[in-house]
């Protein structure tokens, strides 16, 4: 005889409910698959994302670095012309770092030691600081009642006088809004720009000193000439002006200075119709069209480096340049051979011989500056569309727009699996019901469509994270070219690929809670229904 | 058909007291409310049931022979009155332990079978004792066995959907009886199936109860089951219009529907 003894049912281990739902998924194949492919597209869209945004901006750290000498040139040059502001000399001073060229600079200027200049450069950066993160955030209306028309450091200035201060407390109450750091922090700041305001002026005098200086060793000729002239003197000449720069860092600008003077007189060919004509020519575009990127195109290519180098040897072409009072073409550190001033033969020979290593020489140097100028203008491109991307950046680099796309498609996501799980928990009426009534607790039914989910959840997200992958690559690869490849940052990208997954699984086990409550609450008198 | 008549005149009639009580309703009520309108589906039940023995319940369509079922067999919950399996009061279970009633004391047996369709006819039987923890080769050993016993043995790795009604009828048999219940509740066993094949889910049924001692109890339309039960019990819109055993009504159903019984 058999009694009846109520306990409480067993738990089904995991592993069984595992395979009980593969069981369940393989049948219902098609149905899966499009939960599958859900999963997958939104996932996808987020991977795309992330790719992309990583990618550019490791692309943004790179170009920095290959633009960098680009920069340094034009920093150099207008230094050597212009003397700095005190604006200017927050913002490098905060940058300074100690021991480096400004560093060394300032010391000398300044007549300081190192501890002086560390507390200059400590007050700087948090001057920068509050510029950045206070007084530009807050419109110029806003600002006006704090510290009148004052702008950029000259604010600091003026709120060292205690009547404008007191002004600056009562109406920043008023604003209510939030400094980088508390008041009484910012009036410590104020008192420690006053007390170094004499160092400060102390170095804003010598630098213009060391400008005068320098605007006299250059006579009127441009710096960049002055700065392409030789890397071995370049540092002690700038030092004679009381300006301090290491051999490598004069070595970088004066191949930049040198480059760019070669671009120039590339450039400047164009300016000489009798170049224009022979270029329209060759090239069979319209005289109209012709521009820069004509002539570059053309000339980076051997044939037609050497074709211009001819071409700028020819007594035609020195007759037309003359005429504009252009000097003779030769790129910077090639000296153009001299003719012989007798009747003597073998000085003859060496100059033909010379004008011909003269025209070789010349048109291997056009090739390469074409070259780098056609590399520089995608760089320019690239930093351009990586600049327009990088706008905005808001949470983990999206802007909010792409962050609502994001969202959206997030939902959107969810809204289908939900659906997608109704209707297969609706078909699967009687058979949920029959589980009930074999034993199977709410908790396991709960779990079996929660866990379905998620393995779906794993597939979508493994497809559609390599498949964002790939997209976000050819995107970056388009924007940014080559580059993309070179710069793909692949630790950060796999990580990127694990949340990506994490999130689909995420995504689909909060997509399968109502479903699956839907389900357990299913009453097992269902299974006894004829349809 | 002819043997088990035989064996079932051999089973004494139980007069109420003598036997132990398996299920028993108080005041079993049943009222579905859909919008407006009120459907009396039982309309107070008091009947006790017994150990071991095999009640059909007999009533037109619509009387509420399967709401009766639901109630009995823990699947639903009654509007008002109560049920007792064995003296223990469903209403008081909670969900888990209903859950645990559902696996190891009572097997259901569907008019529609109710196989899940991705699994194979082992795997079917094996799933209440996978619900009941039982470890995976004794499930399949005992499952084989199960099989064996309905006459399936060779087909265990069939799908449902491979199998004609009364194997599958036969593998849902087997699947009830995986974690040995008291009681099997047939909610129309036969249905759905043909004379032959569903006299022979009857005798698989009778013999269950008679070599196991498992209390079964059948809804149906189909008067063959009389033949083979100890009591038989009517019910007409939602009461009891009658209970009897075998031995009180062989001659009324000679009468009433002889051409059926043969
Ligand atoms: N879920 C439900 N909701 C509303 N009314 C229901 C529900 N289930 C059953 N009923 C009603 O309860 C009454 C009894 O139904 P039940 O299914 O118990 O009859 P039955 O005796 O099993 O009939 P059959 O022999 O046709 O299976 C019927 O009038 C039916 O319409
Ligand atoms: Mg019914």
């Amino acid at each position: 005889m058999k009694t009846i003894e109520v306990k409480n049912q067993v738990r089904l281990p995991l592993g069984k409910c595992v395979e009980l739902v593969l069981n369940g998924v393989r049948f219902r194949l098609f149905r899966s698959a499009i939960t599958v492919v859900i999963i997958a597209l939104a996932v996808a869209f987020l991977m795309t994302m992330l790719t992309e945004s990583m990618v550019s901006l490791e692309v943004g750290k790179a170009l920095k670095a290959r633009t960098g000498p680009r920069d340094s040139l034009l920093f150099w040059s207008s230094r050597l012309t212009s003397p700095m502001n005190e604006q200017e000399l927050t913002g490098i001073m905060a940058q300074a770092k100690a021991g480096d060229d400004r560093w060394r600079e300032f010391q000398a200027w300044g007549a300081l030691d190192d501890r002086g200049v560390a507390s200059l450069a400590e007050n700087s950066a948090a001057a920068m600081t509050y510029l950045n993160d206070f007084f530009s955030q807050i419109t110029e209306g806003q600002r006006r009642p704090l510290v009148g028309r004052a702008s950029g450091a000259a604010i600091f200035t003026t709120l060292g006088e205690p009547d404008r201060l007191a002004t600056f407390r009562t109406e920043f109450a008023k604003l209510g809004k939030q400094m980088p750091t508390s008041l009484g922090e910012f009036e410590k700041f104020l008192t420690e720009w006053k007390s170094l305001s004499a160092a400060r002026h102390k170095i804003l005098k010598a630098n213009a000193d060391s400008v005068n200086m320098a605007r006299a060793v250059l006579n009127d000729a441009q710096p960049v000439a002055f700065l392409a002239s030789g890397k071995e003197d370049l540092p002690a000449k700038l030092a004679r002006c009381g300006f301090v720069i290491d051999g490598r860092q004069a070595g970088i600008i004066s191949v930049q200075a040198r480059q760019s003077l070669d671009n120039e007189k590339i450039e400047s060919l164009l300016k000489i119709p009798l170049v224009q004509a022979k270029l329209a020519d060759r090239t069979k575009v319209k005289i109209a069209s012709i521009n820069l990127g004509t002539l570059l195109g053309e000339i980076s290519g051997s044939s037609g480096a050497e074709w211009l180098a001819k071409l700028t040897a020819t007594s035609e072409y020195y007759k037309a340049a003359d005429q504009l009072k252009m000097p003779a073409f030769n790129l910077t550190d090639l000296a153009i051979p001299v003719p012989p001033a007798g009747q003597d033969q073998a000085a003859q020979e060496k100059f033909k011989k010379d004008a011909q290593a003269f025209v070789a020489a010349n048109a291997e140097r056009v090739r390469q500056v074409a070259r780098g100028r056609l590399k520089d203008n995608k760089l320019a491109e690239i930093e351009a569309s990586v600049l327009v991307s990088g706008e905005s950046k808001g949470f983990m680099g999206f802007s909010p727009r792409t962050l609502w796309l994001i969202v959206v498609s997030f939902i959107v996501c969810v809204v289908g699996i939900t659906n997608a799980m109704l209707m297969s928990v609706t078909e699967r009426f009687r058979e949920i019901a029959t589980m009930k009534c074999l034993g199977a607790t709410d908790g396991f039914i709960m779990v079996n469509f929660i866990l379905e989910s998620c393995m779906q959840g794993i597939a979508g997200g493994m497809i559609g994270s390599a498949l964002g992958f790939i997209l976000g690559m050819l995107r970056s690869w388009v924007s940014c070219g080559a580059m993309a490849w070179e710069q793909m940052p692949g630790a950060v990208l796999l990580a990127a690929m694990g949340c990506a997954i994490v999130t689909g699984v995420l995504l689909s086990a909060l997509a399968a809670v109502y479903p699956a409550y839907v389900a357990a609450r299913l009453a097992p008198m269902e299974a006894m229904r004829i349809e | 058909m002819q043997e088990n008549i035989q064996t079932q005149q051999a089973v004494p009639s139980a007069p109420s007291g003598q036997r132990p009580v398996i299920i028993r309703t108080k005041g079993l009520k049943k009222i579905y409310q859909m919008g407006q309108v009120q459907t009396h589906a039982l309309r107070g039940i008091d009947v006790e049931l017994y150990r071991s023995e095999f009640i059909s319940i007999l009533g037109p369509s619509g009387s509420g022979k399967s709401t009766f079922f639901n109630m009995i067999g823990g699947l639903d919950s009654p509007s008002s009155g109560r049920v007792f399996i064995d003296e223990v009061d469903v209403a008081q279970l909670n969900a888990v332990e209903l859950a645990f009633l559902r696996c190891r004391k009572i097997g259901y047996i569907f008019q529609t079978y109710n196989l899940v369709q991705y699994m194979t006819c082992l795997e079917n039987v094996t799933v209440p004792m996978a619900f009941a923890g039982v470890p995976t080769d004794e499930a399949r050993d005992r499952g084989m066995r199960l099989l064996d016993l309905v006459g399936l043995k060779e087909r265990w790795f069939h799908k449902p959907i491979e199998m004609s009604g009364g194997q599958q009828q036969r593998t849902a048999i087997a699947r009830s009886m995986a974690n040995n219940p008291a009681i099997l509740l047939c909610d129309e066993p036969t249905g759905n199936l043909d004379l032959k094949t569903g006299a022979e889910i009857h005798s698989i049924l009778k013999r269950l109860n008679k070599e196991q001692g498992v209390t079964v109890i059948c809804a149906t339309h189909d008067h063959r089951l009389i033949n083979i039960s100890d009591r038989i019990l009517w019910i007409r819109d939602g009461t009891i219009d009658r209970i009897a055993n075998r031995s009180e009504i062989t001659v009324q159903t000679g009468s009433i529907g002889g051409h059926e019984n043969e």
